[in-house]
């Protein structure tokens, strides 16, 4: 029985295959391409935009300027508060010195405290 | 008498950011030109050139003047092109169905007598824009530059930074791929 699907093309691109010459249209559309030439039109006060972007980009922020300054302050907080930990982390082994840092933890504790001491007297 | 590039460049490195006015004021109308072949939206054309000019301007230093302003500020403006195209690839393959009437009767026209389709016609623009919106960003880069610029391959090389050699597979390629889509349109035409 004969078939009445469309026949099989072969694969590739030829002149003039499908009834079309392919490079004569590749070529009559990049003619058309090349005749077309965009609009070198600039939108009304583009320059102005892009210097208030830049100028608004460059300026200096002050919460930027204090986030910078501390950064270091924030390094040089960490580096303390190592030293004080194994200082005394070293301390706790001499019983004396341990029982200072002790005492001196209670004081500390009693200082911060104070104010919800005397807060809970006068109740 | 008007400053040159080179003064206008010295100034905004030493921090005067208004003598950049002069120079956005002098080279937009090129740039434009230039976006518009990649981007079709207004709005996206210029989002692209204020793009290129933040870049320009943050990239200033790296300008050593060995060659003019413009060709630096060209070679930036392909690169953000070429982000911008690999930003917005579209994936949909176009078929016959989709052109509009008016490039349908131009490819009818073709068909007829090749002579007779006019290469100024509206609708042969917009069917290679078609085309072209269907390229990877590579070969519509090159195809652009190579065919419709009418660039050299080594101009090609200065602009996109890529090799000579690979400018070449990437125009041969392009060119293919270009072949094929129309070779599609064609078979989808007369089946």
């Amino acid at each position: 029985m004969k078939s009445i699907c469309n026949r099989q093309r072969p694969e590739g691109v030829c002149p003039n295959r499908d009834g079309m010459n392919l490079d004569a249209l590749y070529d009559k559309l990049m003619a058309a391409a090349r005749a077309d030439h965009p609009a070198q039109t600039v939108p009304y006060a583009f320059e102005q935009r892009i210097l208030a972007r830049l100028t608004s980009s460059t300026a200096t922020d002050p919460w930027l300027s204090w986030a910078k300054l501390l950064r270091p302050a924030a390094a040089v907080s960490v580096g303390l508060a190592l030293v004080v930990s194994s200082l005394t982390v070293i301390g706790l082994g001499d019983n004396d010195t341990s029982l200072a840092s002790l005492s001196y933890g209670q004081d500390f504790e009693s200082t911060l405290l104070v104010a919800a001491d005397v807060l809970s007297d006068s109740w | 008498m008007e400053p040159t590039d080179a003064e206008l460049i010295a100034a905004v490195r030493k921090g005067d950011t208004a003598c950049f006015e002069p120079l956005v004021r002098k080279y937009s109308p090129r740039l434009f030109a230039t976006v518009r072949r990649y981007a079709r939206r207004e709005s996206e054309v210029e989002d692209i050139v204020q793009e290129i000019w933040m870049r320009a301007f943050q990239r200033l230093d790296s300008f050593r003047g060995e060659a003019p302003f413009e060709h630096w500020l060209m070679r930036l403006a392909v690169r953000v092109c070429y982000d911008f195209l690999r930003r917005h690839q579209r994936n949909r393959e176009l078929t016959f169905t989709d052109l509009s009437p008016e490039e349908h009767d131009w490819l009818e026209r073709f068909g007829a007598s090749p002579e007779a389709a006019s290469a100024d016609a509206p609708a042969a623009r917009a069917l290679v824009q078609r085309l072209l919106d269907q390229l990877p960003p590579a070969a519509r880069l090159v195809i652009t530059l190579l065919e419709i610029e009418q660039r050299s391959v080594k101009e090609i090389s200065k602009l996109t930074g890529w090799s000579v050699p690979l400018v070449k597979v990437r125009a041969f390629r392009a060119r293919a791929q270009m072949r094929k889509l129309l070779a599609k349109i064609a078979h989808e035409k007369y089946l």
